[in-house]
């Protein structure tokens, strides 16, 4: 899977920068980017989902009271990954809980999303409405136009910048940013009525 | 005119938006803040997509961490902006409140200096009333009476009384030339 860094760093930097500065809603950005990724994270430490989601949060709140001190010597991904584990850990300790001793190393973070252990953690209502999430979301993107569908794909599966994506498919830039978008949108019209 | 922010917001999560456009987006964002919503519904399609399982945050999770920071304003950022705004502001209008009092402070007493006040100014008419200016005849006889110690005291000194022998004292130049002779 090959992931492009240098623009999400710049992105995530700029981002860190208006936080400091002031600007809340940025952090906001930097939540809503980052919440799975991180909440995901999380229970691989804290069993229970609702757990994770406080633990998840808390999480949050430590990185955003740390911001003015966050210098940008690491990725601002790394640092939050780092916090969230560490709160984790703490939080374990706290309850007196035994945890699972994952080694999950810090270039292990893009990973996470792989564990299969995730699985199965949920509550039956949590289940059944991922299932719900996941059939719809599938169904959706086997009924996308074959362009459009391709240009989708090897943006989330493969990890494919733009530019690789208009290179792969010999089209301008432009029209591989507006078939992932018109993709998005399309899933989109089927999912929101669910998760709204 | 939302399809253009959707976009951005597209471009926004795969990473693909330049700086300038990503400031387009904040400020869209405050002003409709349902496109968290949005945002949020992309990046579960971006799950689901990744590894068949949707993670999903609870309905408020960004909700809360606001709800929570709010509650620690010591934590909040832009309060402490704001402290140190108003930090400043005070600074700069003591600073400016001082300068107007020195200005003023400045201005009074060249007035004072310029314009004297009544009561200065009813010091100097008693004064000037207290001491009186002389007439001019008293002016004039002071002067011959000075005039007149001048020639008693030129007479005394004079030196005919000496040439003419009126004293019978002659001066040592005549004497040493009477010597002579």
């Amino acid at each position: 899977m090959k992931e492009q860094k240098g623009n999400n760093a710049e992105l995530d930097k700029e981002l860190v920068l208006k936080v400091q500065q002031g600007d809340k809603s940025a952090f906001d950005l930097l939540v809503i980017k980052y919440q799975h990724r991180i909440i995901q994270l999380v229970n691989r430490y804290v069993k229970d989902p609702s757990e994770a989601q406080d633990v998840a949060q808390e999480a949050f709140i430590k990185a955003y009271r740390a911001l003015p001190n966050f210098r940008g010597d690491s990725a601002f991904y790394t640092w939050l990954y780092r916090i969230a584990i560490n709160t984790a850990k703490n939080y374990l300790v706290s309850r007196s809980r035994r945890y699972s001793d994952y080694q999950v190393d810090i270039q292990d973070a893009e990973q996470v999303g792989n564990a299969p252990e995730l699985k199965g953690l949920d509550t039956p209502e949590h289940l059944l409405m991922n299932d719900e999430i996941v059939e719809v979301v599938k169904d959706a993107i086997d009924k996308l136009p074959e362009e459009m569908k391709t240009a989708i794909m090897l943006r989330e599966f493969e990890g494919l910048s733009y530019e690789e994506i208009a290179e792969a498919m010999e089209c301008p830039v432009g029209t591989v940013r507006s078939r992932i978008f018109r993709a998005r949108e399309a899933i989109d019209e089927k999912l929101s009525p669910l998760l709204n | 005119m939302n399809t253009e922010i959707n976009q951005k917001i597209s471009q926004f999560l795969d990473d693909e938006l330049t700086v300038a456009e990503l400031d387009e987006l904040l400020v869209k964002i405050k002003k409709q803040p349902d496109l968290k919503n949005k945002m949020n519904r992309y990046q579960v399609m971006t799950q689901v997509m990744k590894m068949d399982h949707a993670v999903m945050a609870n309905v408020g999770f960004l909700d809360n961490i606001n709800l929570q920071l709010e509650r620690e304003p010591n934590y909040l950022l832009p309060v402490q902006k704001e402290r140190e705004k108003q930090k400043q502001f005070w600074q700069k209008t003591s600073l400016a409140v001082a300068a107007s009092i020195a200005c003023i402070a400045v201005i009074m007493s060249q007035k004072s200096v310029m314009q004297p006040n009544e009561q200065s100014l009813q010091t100097v008419a008693s004064l000037e009333e207290a001491i009186e200016v002389p007439p001019v005849q008293m002016v004039k006889k002071r002067q011959d009476s000075q005039h007149e110690r001048f020639k008693a005291y030129l007479q005394a000194h004079n030196d005919d009384l000496y040439t003419h022998g009126s004293l019978n004292a002659y001066p040592f130049a005549q004497v040493a030339s009477y010597g002579q002779e």
